[in-house]
């Protein structure tokens, strides 16, 4: 069974760009909208291994998001890489400091995605 | 800036922006001077706008472009089913990725602000004209034969300090487009 990766951005496009890398080189792919689609995907999938988030989302913000997934389970350990068009160091600090893994600045090289990937969570 | 007005300082970045965004994506594009721009086609265009604000600075952005260009930038497969859903979405990620690039410029300038959500609109010859007074600024380039056009209005209020800098905006960031720092 192949490692599931959630992928969590508003737009379809991206969302789809980031499937296709990591789905086309063995991963299953989980597609949400924004962080409140984010966290229900997460919570709904346990065994997957690692999120690739958006920051900016209408409704539920990825860094948002990733704060309240820590305050509700202290446990909560899923590696989330950051794939934003944001660069600001406080947000990124923001990110570190909630467990995230990594800042990805769009647009994302799709080989350096999928190394990116392999590095944090191993082969498909 | 090096003593630059802030309009001239602004549509400096705002160009340069615009030219990585279309390099990053594999594409030439080059800045059509005031005056040569091709006259306006008969053809679908899709112009997408997101406002930003924050300390010191209020405004939007708008990217006006061909449906075919948009269609030429895509990077995943066209649609069968919901190509119009899906040139709309991708017209509103580009003026997002415009928007996040003219951030993280502006930021070596201590302005920082919020973005907003895009949205795309669908018409023929969108343009916008700023008044006189307004903080506007038009661009306009050439990209696979096609016109682009940039729109920005734009209230910033640089510091002093900020005004005499002559770094280039290019100089200062934390993580370039298309790179990534491991945590």
């Amino acid at each position: 069974m192949s490692k599931k990766i959630i992928v969590i951005d508003d737009s379809q496009t991206v969302r789809q760009q980031v499937a296709l890398v990591l789905g086309g080189a063995g991963y299953e792919i989980i597609e949400a909208e924004d962080g409140v689609d984010g966290a229900r995907a997460i919570r709904a999938n346990p065994s997957a291994v690692l999120a690739v988030c958006d920051v900016n989302m209408p409704g539920l913000g990825g860094i948002e998001m990733l704060e309240s997934l820590r305050n509700e389970t202290a446990s909560f350990a899923l590696p989330i890489i950051m794939l934003t068009t944001e660069g600001r160091p406080d947000l990124i600090e923001r990110a570190k400091a909630n467990g995230a893994k990594g800042w990805m600045v769009k647009p994302f090289k799709p080989t350096m995605l999928l190394a990116a990937v392999r590095k944090i969570a191993g082969e498909p | 800036m090096n003593g630059e007005v802030p309009a001239l300082f602004v549509r400096r970045v705002l160009a340069s922006c615009v030219e990585e965004f279309f390099d990053a994506h594999g594409m030439a594009c080059e800045i059509i001077q005031e005056g040569a721009e091709l006259p306006p086609a008969d053809h679908v265009e899709l112009g997408s706008i997101v406002g930003f604000r924050g300390n010191g600075v209020r405004g939007g952005l708008a990217f006006v472009a061909p449906l075919e260009l948009i269609g030429e930038l895509l990077p995943v497969p066209k649609s069968i089913e919901h190509v119009d859903a899906q040139m709309r979405d991708w017209s509103a990620e580009i003026a997002n990725q415009l928007v996040g690039r003219l951030k993280n410029k502006l930021s070596a300038r201590s302005v920082n602000f919020h973005v907003g959500s895009p949205v795309c609109f669908t018409g023929k010859a969108i343009r916008f004209v700023f008044l006189p007074d307004a903080e506007g600024t038009s661009l306009c380039f050439r990209a696979s034969s096609s016109s682009v056009h940039v729109h920005l209005e734009c209230s910033l209020a640089l510091g002093e300090e900020d005004a005499a800098d002559p770094a280039d905006p290019n100089d200062v960031r934390i993580v370039p487009e298309g790179e990534m720092l491991f945590f």
